[in-house]
Order: C-alpha cells, then structure tokens, then sequence
C-alpha cells in the first residue's frame, strides 16, 4: 500500500495509514497501541486526524482522537528509533490489532 | 409477604440479598466527597507537584493490589476490572494537564487532578454511544477519587470507608473497588440507587450474606447522614426514619425470618423426596462463579442453569480458549460430585463486543441470537465447545443449547459438538466422553415437536421466561403488557406437559430453570408432571425442598389432572391454592424435617 509508506520527515519519520479493523480505535487496540508507543522512550510519538494531534502514549488522547474504521491518520514519530516506531505502529495497524 | 406499610419514607427496589438489619444511613456519595480545594502560593507549586507524583505511585500501588487481590480471590476476568484504571495512571497527559494547572493557575494537586479528571470523563462519555467505552467514565471517576484521597489522606475531614459502628451504606452506585474496599466487619447492608441484581454490590452482598437492595430510584438526596433506617432484603425496601411501629414491626419480621431459615437450613443434607418416595433434583441457576460456595450452602444438588454471558460482555474482543477454560474448570470442579448444565451462549450479537452483528435488529428478540448467532458464527461458538469439553474432565460437566426452534438446529449443533470431540481425541486432550447433551424449551415450536426433539438429546431444560413470553406474545419489560404474563396460563401449562410427556416416553429426564420452579404453587403442579429436576434461585431451594417433603406423588398428580379441565388461569390458580392449602391444613402438624 503507497499510502503507508514510511517517509522522512525534518527530525524524524511518518507514515498515513487507514484504520481497517472493525471496532477502530476501541479500548483494546487503543491500549494496544499505547503500550508499543511507549516501548519508544527516547521517541516523540504523535497521531493526526482531522488535523487533530495527540500524544500516542496517553490513552486518552488516543482514545479521543476517535478513529473510525476507514479514517486515516498521520503517525509521526521524533527522536531515537523514529523509523522503527513508526514502522511498527504502521503494522500494527494493518494487522487490523489481531481482530478476528 | 404482608402488607405494604403506607409510608412516604419508603423506597422500593429489586431485593437481591435477604435479610432484615436496622441501622445507621452511611451515605456515601463520591461527588461529595470532600476535596480540600485551595489555590496555593507560587513557592508551593514544587511540593504540590511531587505530592502529585506521590499519590499517582500510590493509588498504582493499591490498584495492583486490589488487582492481587481478586485474582487470588476469583479469577483474572474479574482481576481486569482494575486494568483500564491502571492504564489512565500511566497515561503522560494526566500528568502534564495536572502538572499545567498547578503551575499556571497555582492549584493544588487535587483540585487540579479533580478538574483534569472530570474533563477527561466528560470528554469520554460524551464521545461514543458505544457503551463499553461509555461506561468506562465510571472507572475514571473512581481513578480521579482514589487519588484525591491519596491527595487529602493527612486531612482527617476526609471521609473514607472505614466505620466504627455498624451501618447500612446508601450510594448511588458502587464502583467495583469501593465494594472490595468497604469495611465488612461493619456494613450491615447496601442499598443503591441504581444497579440490578447483578451489580458488583449485589454478588458481593450475597457472597457476604447481608441484606442488599439494588435500583431504589432516587433516594440519596432524601436521606440524611446518620438517620437511623430498616434495610429489607426480602421485600426490596429501605425505611428511613422509622416510627416505633415500624421498628417493632421489622424486629418481630426479623425474628421469624431467623427461626424460619435455621429450620430450613436443617433441611439442607435431606433430600427432596415426596411422603411418596418420588425423588426431584434441586439444583440452581447460576450467573457467576463466586456465587458457588453460597449456591452449595442452601442445599443445591447441581448447578442446573450455569449462564455463560459473563465472559463475553463488558469487556473489548472475545474471551479466548484458555479464560473460557480455566473459569469452566474451577465451576466444574468446585461443584462436583454434582453436575453442572452449562448454556452455551445465551446473547445476541449485540452484546458480543465484537462486529458479529453489524445492523441493528429491530426485534432482537427474535433476532440473530443465542444458538442461531452460534451456528452462524461457528468460531466463536466453537472456541466455547472446545473450553467445555475440555472443562468436563474434571467433573460433571453438561452442555445445554438455547433457544432451539426445531431438530435441523440441534443436529447442526451436534454436529459442530462431534468435530470438536474429534478434534480432542486427535489432540489427545481429555474430556468426558459420556458428557451429556441437552437443549431449552423455551419456544413454543420446540415444545409442541419435544418427541422428535428427545430422540437427539439427553436431557430437556424448560426455560419457562421465555416460553411464556414467545408463547403469550407478551413482553414482561413492558409495563402496559406485564399482566398478560402469566404462568399458570392453560397455553403454558399444556406445553409443558406435553414437553414432559414426549421426554418421558423417550427416554430422557426434563428439567426446568425458569422463576416458575421457585413459586411453590408451580412446583407442586411440576412435581404432579413428573418434573425431575428444577433449577431456581440457591435462595429458594429450602423451601421448596420442604415442600416437597411434604407432599405426596399421588396428591400432586391428582391436583395436576384436574387443571386441565379449568378454562382459566385464575380458576387454575384458585385451585392449586385450595389444594395446596388443604394439603398443608392435613400435614400441620408434621414437622418439616421429617424422616421419611
């Protein structure tokens, strides 16, 4: 998929992707994405809808940012190990959170 | 039981615990709780934030407690209550909102904390209409108390749930660590505003035994703190400020309901026998596993209704295998030598948490539910056979479906059953391989065709709730139609005799576990049918027991033939009343332990 491709951006990295699992961003994939945010401690890790940015490690940003599926969002990623923060979110995500 | 007191201090709700206690009102309301706000100076921004920082370490230290707690107590589902608030602890945006406030408004740590709660709650609630993210306010609001207390515990002002004298405590709702932290050597009764009988207070005031009333309506704003009250488990009513009357009323009530249930304790062991020699299995109906040891206590020989919903709902995603698994386990096992009949998924896609069932029913009733939402989504079904089979290897396991409306759905069933037998024996996998079978009737098709129906299955389960409602057409949860609910209805009666009489020509034994086996007068007239077991409320058992034991085969039967003949329900209720009143006047002086 083009649109998630992983770019660079000044200080770092981003990608778009398309929420495709069924519930979007609920409290259990929610939470899930917050724990691997947080494995990236030297990492600034933010998410982007509708021109609406939060902070990927607080649950209640993510939470918030009430992401649908079908709605897509900007995942950037500043510091150590962006690339790597950014890659594995984007998987994340179109693993569709292990959703059966 | 008598008649209602014509109070205006009053309040009914749904009884969900017995018992009589007389008591101080604690009111606990947590949007009172006492919160030193205060604006503080700039050279105390520092220590605010590091008190801060010291209470959010603490309440995750009583979080994972609590947590330890309840795991070692029940099981990791009910462990997880705890997680999302563990969650919102870690989340960096309740810190540095908190942290903003205190430095740029000079709040202290808990007015800042309340208020950066309070926004997130809001937010939440008013964010979806999906009900489990919805309900998961109730978890920040209890996060945003817990700390603030953490915040105020130096200020004695600040109430906390421990008590010095015995009380009945009135709130709103109690959040989940509010009831594990409630001081049991003193709580002497809950009622609440809200909740059903399956709230967090309800389970734990029964496992507790004490007197517990659930859905009062609004009540807290009428009570005082401290007023004295009578709580009535039995009834489903508080009495706030009694008169004398009522004291010396709800004392003599009190008296005879102890001297009544010591009696029917004794009957505990005894088995339930007719005068006649006919033997009939009282087992109950069961929706959580730490209701078992109470359930076991008044003398149930079974679990004749295990509700499997538990797992499945107020939680995001499906439980898995294994948590399937290591809940049957423990049911199957604390229960033996008894059996356990578990109901396989009882629920409609809806309250599945997961997309099975993307469009609204506009009739979920008779919708995509229970075995039909099973056989059209044979995973999740499947996931649940494998956990049960698995389970009855330790014990005496049985599996029930429900909502079955004609033999097609059992074979199908049955056949999904015997791949995953299959699959166990290829695995290698222990399970009962004699486990028997069985399915509700508790739709009018599937009575009127119970002969074909019993040459598939072991056992029958008449679930009479909802026989009565398919059958009668009539929706108890609305009032303008609740009266037309009627059990003794010609209709009901019919169906299920000859639900009874097709499972005894065939063969096997017929159950039933809907609210009809704990109302003596149907008992009676389902002993008369030849019932085998009834399943009912753990609360009812001893006195059906004894009424059993009081009756005979041949004066049940007798009774049960002649209400075929009465057009009306209410001639076929004022017969059995009579009846069982002129049984009762000849066996007075019997006493109800007997040996027979």
């Amino acid at each position: 998929m083009t649109l998630s491709k992983v770019q660079n951006t000044d200080c770092g990295h981003c990608a778009r992707v398309v929420i495709c699992n069924g519930l979007g961003l609920h409290l259990r994939p929610a939470s899930q994405l917050v724990k691997l945010a947080s494995k990236f401690e030297q990492c600034e890790v933010t998410l982007t809808k509708n021109g609406q940015t939060i902070n990927a490690k607080s649950i209640m940003g993510v939470i918030m940012l009430a992401a649908e599926q079908g709605s897509e969002i900007l995942i950037e990623a500043r510091g150590d190990g962006s690339a790597d923060a950014v890659s594995s979110l984007v998987a994340m995500v179109e693993s569709g959170f292990g959703e059966t | 039981m008598t008649g209602e007191p014509s109070t205006t201090n009053a309040w009914h709700g749904i009884p969900v615990s017995p018992g009589i206690q007389i008591g101080k009102l604690y009111i606990y309301d947590p949007a009172q709780t006492t919160i030193s706000r205060r604006f503080i100076r700039r050279d105390e921004i520092e220590l605010e934030k590091s008190r801060l920082a010291d209470a959010l370490g603490k309440a995750r230290e009583s979080l994972l407690e609590l947590r330890q707690k309840v795991l070692q107590s029940l099981d990791e589902a009910h462990a997880s209550i705890f997680d999302p608030q563990l969650m919102l602890l870690d989340d960096p945006l309740l810190l540095s909102r908190t942290n903003e406030r205190i430095e740029e408004q000079q709040q202290n740590a808990a007015m800042a904390f309340m208020s950066v709660i309070q926004q997130f709650a809001d937010q939440f609630a008013s964010l979806t209409t999906d009900s489990y993210i919805a309900g998961r306010k109730v978890d920040i609001m209890d996060l945003g108390k817990r700390v603030s207390q953490l915040l105020a515990s130096s200020d004695p002002e600040l109430k906390t749930l421990q008590f010095t004298e015995d009380v009945i405590v009135l709130a709103s709702d109690m959040s989940p660590s509010d009831t594990a932290q409630m001081d049991h050597q003193h709580v002497k009764g809950f009622a609440t505003e809200l909740g059903g009988p399956t709230s967090h207070s309800a389970i734990l005031a029964k496992a507790l035994e004490i007197p517990a009333v659930v859905g009062l309506g609004r009540v807290l704003h009428e009570a005082r703190q401290g007023q004295l009250a009578i709580i009535d488990g039995y009834e489903g009513q508080i009495i706030v400020d009694p008169d004398s009357r009522e004291l010396a009323r709800a004392k003599s009530r009190r008296r005879r309901h102890l001297v009544y249930e010591r009696e029917l304790q004794k009957l505990r062991t005894l088995p339930a026998e007719t005068v006649d020699g006919f033997r009939v299995e009282l087992s109950a109906n069961v929706e959580l596993p730490i209701e078992i040891p109470h359930v076991l206590a008044h003398g149930a020989e079974g679990v004749g209704l295990f509700r499997t919903e538990f797992q499945y709902m107020d939680r995001a995603g499906l439980p898995t295998e294994e948590d399937l698994f290591s809940v049957y386990r423990k049911v199957v096992e604390s229960v033996s030598p008894h059996p356990v009949i578990f109901r396989t998924i009882d629920l409609g896609g809806d309250k599945l948490s997961t997309n099975l069932a993307p469009t609204r029913e506009v009739n979920p009733f008779m919708g995509l539910r229970a075995i039909r939402l099973c056989l059209a989504h044979p995973g999740v079904f499947k996931t649940q056979i494998r956990a049960l089979l698995r389970a009855s290897a330790y014990g005496r396991a049985r599996i029930m479906f429900p909502m079955i409306s004609s033999v097609r759905e059992v074979m199908q069933a049955k056949a999904i059953l015997e791949e995953i037998c299959e699959d166990l024996r290829r695995e290698g996998l222990p399970f009962d391989e004699d486990i028997q079978i069985g399915i509700m009737i508790e739709i009018p098709s599937a009575a009127v065709c119970a002969d074909t129906l019993a040459r598939e299955v072991d056992f029958f389960s008449i679930g009479t709730n909802d026989l009565i409602q398919y059958t009668l057409a009539v929706d108890r949860g609305n009032e303008q139609v609740a009266s037309l609910y009627d059990p003794f209805h010609p209709a009901i009666l019919r169906l299920i005799r000859t639900t009874i009489d097709a499972a005894h020509r065939e063969g096997i034994w017929v159950g039933l576990c809907g609210e009809v086996a704990a109302n003596p007068l149907c008992a009676l007239l389902l002993v008369g049918l030849g019932i085998n077991e009834l399943s009912m409320g753990a609360l009812a058992i001893p006195e059906i027991k004894r009424l059993i034991r009081g009756i005979r085969l041949a004066d049940a039967r007798r009774i049960t033939e002649e209400i075929y003949s009465l057009r009306t329900s209410s001639d076929i209720h004022a017969y059995v009343r009579e009846a069982y009143r002129g049984i009762q006047r000849q066996r007075r002086k019997s006493p109800i332990v007997g040996t027979s």
